[in-house]
Order: structure tokens, then sequence, then C-alpha cells
């Protein structure tokens, strides 16, 4: 080899074994050029291992480097608000899951959903016999107040109490909003009767 | 190459009364011998004076349960340095270590050693920070592989064995970190 080692070969030189690169190693002998470059980058190698090592064994040195890195700490405190929400959120989504785990443990059940879907079949029969005051034709439910709507948003008198509407269902369309065997004043079969 | 072995290492167990035929040594003989190094080792591991000093406490509880298991290794100072980069191994990988380390803590200035080198005093204050924020910044294999072949002087193939690294690995590895650590040191002068 005649050319002279560049940077990269020259390091890779360094790290290599003695049997390594004889060539190299060859050219290196006869150059004088290279051996010096050779000679500054093993200084260069032997300082930065002593700086580290001298470093890694002075506590006090450690302290000193940190503090001269404003770079670092400045870093170190942007990260502060990330690990603070990172903090948050975590915290939030760990209670939440004790929380539905404790409610679960003590038998909740989602009830609610639960009503609504059963009480859908019984709405959608009991809704076409609301009472659809002023001549609206077209009445809605709303299966969770049980309380009836005709077109306009006004609820069905009486439509709110969800064990009459449902009741009586299907049975009389005439008779809305009076339990079986109830024939008191209450009850009436005139239309628009609002109680 | 040239070696840097600054501390005793693998070496200076040859002077060890166990492998000269005596009897194995006195813990306190193996603490005074290796604590400075697996220290510095533990610290130069995991880049954290902290978490290296506890690195290396429980380096040396496994030494006590090794001593009291009645196996003796053929060399301490070998097996110290291989369950010092196991346990910073281990340290490294725990979410805890990285939280931690996260988390920059002061310093408490309690010095290994007092004696520093002609050519370390040589380099600044911000030479020798520029330095250590580099080797920082190396990658955890380029950091162990730097130490365990430049600063503690091990040979190519031992560092493979402990890092379960090829030869060619260990050489990419600490070409990568000195070629780095050369740039950053050219830059601060």
């Amino acid at each position: 080899m005649n050319a002279c080692l560049n940077e990269k070969e020259l390091t890779r030189l360094f790290v290599s074994d003695a049997a390594e690169m004889p060539a190299a190693r060859a050219h290196l002998a006869a150059c004088a050029a290279c051996t010096e470059r050779w000679e500054e980058l093993a200084r260069e190698a032997r300082t930065i291992a002593e700086t580290i090592a001298s470093a890694a064994a002075s506590r006090s040195t450690l302290a000193a480097y940190a503090a001269a890195n404003p770079a670092d700490s400045g870093r170190k405190n942007k990260r502060e608000p990330e690990r603070a929400a990172g903090w948050f959120v975590g915290a939030t989504a760990f209670g939440a899951a004790a929380a539905i785990a404790v409610m679960l443990a003590l038998g909740w059940r989602p009830v609610k959903s639960a009503r609504i879907a059963s009480a859908r079949p019984a709405a959608a029969k009991a809704a076409p016999v609301g009472y659809a005051p002023n001549g609206a034709d077209r009445m809605t439910f709303d299966p969770i107040s049980a309380i009836a709507y005709d077109e306009g948003g006004a609820a069905a008198a009486g439509s709110g109490d969800a064990i009459f509407t449902l009741y009586s269902g299907g049975d009389d369309g005439n008779l809305l909003f009076c339990a079986p065997g109830d024939d008191s004043g209450m009850c009436s079969t005139a239309p628009g009767y609002r109680g | 190459m040239e070696r840097t072995a600054t501390n005793p290492s693998i070496e200076s167990e040859a002077e060890s009364p166990q492998i000269a035929g005596g009897a194995p040594p006195e813990l306190d003989d193996l603490y005074r011998r290796h604590h400075q190094r697996i220290v510095r080792l533990c610290r130069m591991m995991l880049g954290d004076a902290d978490e290296g000093d506890e690195a290396a406490q429980e380096v040396f509880v496994r030494m006590l349960a090794q001593r009291r298991g009645g196996v003796e290794p053929a060399q301490w100072g070998a097996w110290l340095t291989r369950v010092a980069i196991n346990a910073c191994h281990d340290r490294r990988r725990s979410g805890w270590w990285k939280w931690w380390r996260r988390d920059g803590r002061e310093l408490v200035d309690s010095d290994l050693t007092a004696n520093r080198d002609a050519e370390e005093e040589a380099i600044t204050h911000e030479q020798g920070a520029a330095i250590w924020r580099g080797f920082s910044a190396l990658s955890p294999r380029q950091r162990e592989v730097f130490v365990l072949r430049q600063i503690e002087g091990w040979p190519t193939r031992e560092v493979g064995a402990a890092l379960n690294l090829t030869d060619q690995a260990v050489k990419l590895h600490l070409f990568r970190a000195v070629r780095r650590l050369r740039e950053i040191l050219r830059s601060e002068r």
C-alpha cells in the first residue's frame, strides 16, 4: 500500500487486532506522516479514555460536567410538563379502571342500558296507543322517560307514567291513562282529555 | 493497539494469592482491590454516578454470595467485571431505571480517587464536559465496548464474549465510538 491512510483507515487500523490489515501496518511503519497521525490518534484516544475514567471516578467532576451542560438541563426542564401530563393521564386511566373494577366487584351492572333494551319492544308496541292531542296523527315515544311526544314536541298527558303507558299498550286504543279496573273520575275516553 | 488500562484489571489478577497457589483472597482484600474499578466501570456503563454506585453494590453483594457459596472463580477481577456488566444491563433494561435516568439528580461529592493523570489535567473543563457528554450520548453498546477495550484494556475477543457480540461487531462499535469522541475532542480545541 503506497497511498497514505485516510482518517477512516487509520481508525479502522486502530480498532483492529495486531494481525489484521498487514498492508496498512506496513505502510504505517514506512510513512512518517502516517506514523505521526497514528500517534496523534492514539494520544487523543488515550486522552478521551482518561477523561472519561477520571470523570467516572469523581462524583464532583460528573456534577461539574453536568452543570456545564446547559443544553441538557434545558431539555430536562422541557420534559417536565410532558412528564407531568403523562403522569396525570396515567393516574386518571388507572383511577378509572380501578373504579370500574370496584363497581363490578360490588355487583354493579349497566342496568340502565339493559332497561332501555328491554323497554324498546314494549315502547314500540305502546307508541301507537299514545293519544295525539290537537289532531296530530303521529307520536314519538321516549323509552327512557316513557314520555310520548307529538310532532310538535309536546308531551302527551300522562304518558310520563311508564307503568300506565306500557300496561295499557294495545289493549284499548281509547283508554289511555288508566290501569285496568280503575274507573275513577280521572279516567276518560274522551278525546283531548288532559287529566 | 495501545492499552490504556488505568486501574487494576484482568492482568492484576495474576498477582493474587489464589492464582499464585496460595489461600483464596480475603473478602476485604478483594473489595479493596476491585471496588474502585467496579464502581467506576458501572458509572461509565450507566452514565450516572448514583446508579453506578448502586450497581456496584449489587456486584459486591453477589461477590459475597459467591464466596459464601464456596465457589471461587479463577479470576475474581474478570468475574467481577462480568457481573458488573450484567448488573448494568439489568438496570438499563428496567423501566424504573429509564424513568430515574431522566429525572436528573444532584450529585454528592465523594471522589473515588484524588490523583489525576497529567494528561487529563491538560484538557479544559469544557473539553472534559464535552467528552463526557459525547460519551453519554453514545449508544449503550458503544459505551460498553469503549470502556472494556479502551479503558479496561480487554482484548476484542474477551469483550465480544462478555457482551455477546462478534469480533466484527466489537470493532464496529469501537470504530464508531472512537470516531465520534475524536470529533468532539477536536471540535472543542
